[in-house]
C-alpha cells in the first residue's frame, strides 16, 4: 500500500504542506534565475554608468 | 576522483569568467564609499541576487542538509520561519527602514549617534569577534563538501580551499562591493541553476512519495545510523567499482569495526518538528528568535540594506528575497533527507561518513558526468559569493568602527581605500590559517556558538533600543552587551563542569533565550540606573529623522 504509513489526516496535511514548500521553492528558484538574471544584467549596466562619475567625497576634496 | 573532463571544463570556465568579471570592475572604485557600499547605487534585482548569493554558502547547504538528514522535511522549519520574518520586515520596514534612512555604513556607527563612541567600539568588537570567528567554519565545511562530492583525496581540502580564497581575495580586494555585486550576480545564476538541477536529479532518484514513506518508516522503526571511523585506503579496484564501501546493517557494521563508533544518529519524525524524535517546540521558538535577530542585525545581510538606493528599495529587496530563504533550507534539506533514505535502504552509512558529509557523499554517487560539474560550479559559486561578501563586510566594520574612531587625524581618501583593502587581505590570511590549516580543538566549536549568540542577542537588543526605545542610554547599552554575554558564557562553563547525562546541563536553546532576556534586562535596567545615577537625559530614538 503506497500511503500506508500516514496514520491520520494531520500527516497528510503536513505532507501536502512540504510538497507545496519543496515544489514551490523549485519553481521559485527556476523563475528567479531567469527573472533576476534579465533585470539584474540591466541594473549592472546602469550601475556602471552611474559609477563613472566622480564620487562625492572626492568632489568635496577637490573643491 | 569522480570528475570527468566535461566537469573540469565547466568548473574552469566558471572560475575564469567570475574572476575576470570581478577584477574588470575595479576601475569604478575611487573612494571608500565605492569600495564598501558601491556608492549606495544598488537597485532591487541586483540586491536580491547579491543577498541571496551571499546568504547561501556551502556551509548553509551543509548544515541545512544535515538538518534534513536528521529531521527530514521538518529540518526546513528554520527556513519557513526566516522567510516569514523576512517578508514581515520587508512589509513593515521594522528596523531596516530607519537603519537605511540613517545613512550609516555599519550598525555600530548608528550606535555612536545614540550611545556614544564607547558603545560603537564595543559593538564593533562584538560584531567582528562573532563574525570573523564564525566565518572560520565556512572554509572547512565548504572543503568537506567539495572533497566528498568530487571524490578528492582528503589532503586536497586545504589546498583547494586556499586556492579558492586567494581568487576571492583577488577580486574583493581590488573591486570591493562593486566586484562583490557583479560576481554575486554571476554566482546567483550558476548557483540557482545548480540547485534546481541537483534537486530534480535527487527527486528522480529518491521519488517524492517514496522518500516520505522511507523516512517515516525509518523513524517508526527507531533506526539508528552508527558513524564509524574512516577505513584504511581501499585497493584501487574496490574504489573503482563505485559501490558503497559498507552496505551492511549498522549493528553488523559496528561490530566488525576494530574501533568504537564515533556517534549514533537517530532519525527524527520527518513531517513536523513536534513529532517523536523531532527537535520540539522550544527549538522552533529558538529558531524563530534567531531568524528575526539574524535578518535584522547580521551585518552581511544588513550591508545590502545599507547599499540600497533608498529605504523603499531596501524593503523591496527583503520582500522579494523572503521566499528564497524557504528554498535555502528546503532544497538542501531535501538532498539531506534523500541521502538519509538512500543510506537507510543500503543498511547504514559508509565508514568515515556522518550526518554532515552524507549528503555530498550521496550526490557524488548519484550525479552523472556534466551535472556533477554544474553542481560543483554552483557550490563554488555559493562559497565564493559568501566569502567575498563576508570579507568585505567584516573589513568595513573593522575600518569604520574599530580603527577610524581611534584616529586623531582623518586619513586622505587614498589612504582610507588602501587601509580597507589591507584589512580585507589580513582577514583573508587569518581565515586561511584559523579556518583551514589550524586544527580547531573540540571545545572551540562551543566558543564559536557563544560568540555568535552574544552577537545576535546584544546587537538585536541595542538596535531595537536605539531605534524604538526613547529611554535607552549608554549605560543601558553597555549593560546589554555585558549581560548578553553571561548566558552563552555560563552555558560553556556549566556544561564543561557537568557530566554528559546530568540534568543540570544547559541546552543551547535555553542558553540562547537567556542571552536575549539578559541583554534586554541589561538595557532596561542599565538605562534606568544611568538616568538615576548620572542624570542622563531621555533621548530621541535614532532613525531617519536624525540623519
Amino acid at each position: 500500500m503506497l500511503y500506508g504509513s500516514f496514520v491520520d489526516l494531520s500527516q497528510w496535511l503536513w505532507f501536502g504542506f512540504w510538497s507545496a514548500v519543496i515544489f514551490g521553492s523549485l519553481v521559485w528558484y527556476g523563475t528567479l534565475v531567469f527573472y533576476v538574471g534579465w533585470h539584474g544584467a540591466k541594473e549592472i549596466v546602469q550601475l556602471a554608468r552611474r559609477m563613472k562619475d566622480e564620487p562625492q567625497s572626492l568632489k568635496e576634496q577637490a573643491s | 576522483m569522480a570528475l570527468s573532463f566535461v566537469d573540469i571544463l565547466i568548473i574552469v570556465v566558471y572560475l575564469a569568467g567570475c574572476v575576470t568579471a570581478g577584477v574588470w570592475v575595479r576601475r569604478y572604485v575611487r573612494a571608500v564609499e565605492d569600495f564598501a557600499l558601491a556608492r549606495r547605487e544598488m537597485d532591487v534585482h541586483l540586491g536580491v541576487a547579491s543577498l541571496a548569493a551571499t546568504e547561501l554558502g556551502v556551509v548553509t547547504v551543509m548544515y541545512t542538509a544535515q538538518l534534513g538528514f536528521q529531521y527530514g522535511f521538518a529540518g526546513a522549519t528554520p527556513g519557513v520561519l526566516m522567510a516569514f520574518w523576512m517578508f514581515l520586515v520587508g512589509m513593515t520596514g521594522f528596523i531596516i527602514r530607519p537603519l537605511r534612512a540613517a545613512k550609516v555604513m555599519t550598525i555600530p556607527e548608528l550606535f555612536e549617534r545614540r550611545f556614544g563612541k564607547l558603545v560603537r567600539w564595543l559593538a564593533g568588537f562584538v560584531v567582528v569577534l562573532g563574525g570573523v570567528l564564525n566565518m572560520g567554519i565556512f572554509l572547512r565545511l565548504g572543503g568537506e563538501f567539495l572533497v566528498h562530492v568530487a571524490g578528492l583525496p582528503a589532503p586536497y581540502l586545504e589546498w583547494v580551499m586556499t586556492g579558492l580564497l586567494m581568487l576571492v581575495l583577488l577580486y574583493t580586494t581590488l573591486g570591493g562591493m562593486i566586484s562583490v555585486l557583479v560576481t554575486d550576480y554571476l554566482q546567483f545564476l550558476v548557483m540557482g541553476g545548480g540547485i534546481v538541477l541537483t534537486s530534480l536529479i535527487v527527486l528522480q532518484e529518491a521519488g517524492w512519495q517514496r522518500l516520505a514513506m522511507t523516512l517515516l518508516q525509518a523513524n517508526q522503526k527507531q533506526f539508528v545510523f552508527v558513524v564509524s571511523p574512516a577505513e584504511p585506503p581501499q585497493p584501487a579496484g574496490a574504489e573503482a567499482s563505485g559501490s558503497i564501501s559498507s552496505t551492511r546493517k549498522p549493528e553488523a557494521h559496528h561490530s566488525e569495526q576494530s574501533s568504537p563508533p564515533i556517534k549514533k544518529i537517530h532519525i527524527g519524525f520527518p513531517l513536523h518538528p513536534f513529532g517523536p524524535g523531532a527537535p520540539g517546540a522550544l527549538w522552533v521558538m529558538w529558531q524563530a528568535l534567531v531568524a528575526l535577530a539574524a535578518i535584522t542585525t547580521w551585518q552581511t545581510t544588513v550591508a545590502r540594506v545599507l547599499a540600497a538606493r533608498d529605504e523603499h528599495k531596501a524593503c523591496a529587496i527583503y520582500r522579494r528575497t523572503a521566499f528564497y530563504f524557504v528554498g535555502r533550507f528546503a532544497l538542501p534539506g531535501l538532498w539531506g533527507a534523500a541521502a538519509c533514505a538512500y543510506f537507510y535502504r543500503q543498511g547504514g552509512l559508509p565508514a568515515g561518513v556522518d550526518d554532515l558529509t552524507a549528503m555530498p557523499h550521496y550526490l557524488g554517487l548519484i550525479l552523472p558526468a556534466g551535472a556533477l560539474g554544474i553542481v560543483i560550479a554552483g557550490m563554488l559559486a555559493a562559497e565564493m559569493s559568501t566569502d567575498s561578501g563576508y570579507l568585505l563586510t567584516w573589513a568595513t566594520v573593522i575600518y569604520n568602527d574599530l580603527v577610524m574612531p581611534c584616529l586623531k587625524r582623518p586619513l586622505t581618501p587614498a589612504a582610507r581605500l588602501l587601509l580597507i583593502r589591507i584589512l580585507v587581505v589580513l582577514i583573508g590570511v587569518f581565515l586561511i590559517f584559523w579556518g583551514l590549516w589550524y586544527e580547531l580543538p573540540g571545545t572551540a566549536w562551543d566558543y564559536l556558538a557563544v560568540t555568535g549568540t552574544i552577537y545576535l542577542a546584544s546587537l538585536f537588543t541595542l538596535l531595537v533600543a536605539a531605534l524604538y526605545f526613547p529611554a535607552a542610554n549608554a549605560t543601558g547599552a553597555v549593560a546589554a552587551i555585558l549581560m548578553g554575554a553571561i548566558g552563552p558564557v555560563g552555558f560553556v562553563f556549566v556544561n564543561a563542569l557537568t557530566p554528559p547525562d546530568s540534568p543540570w546541563r544547559i541546552s543551547p536553546e535555553v542558553a540562547g533565550f537567556s542571552a536575549f532576556a539578559l541583554a534586554a534586562l541589561g538595557m532596561i535596567g542599565g538605562s534606568l540606573a544611568g538616568r538615576l545615577w548620572r542624570g542622563q537625559p531621555r533621548e530621541k530614538p535614532t532613525g531617519g529623522e536624525n540623519k
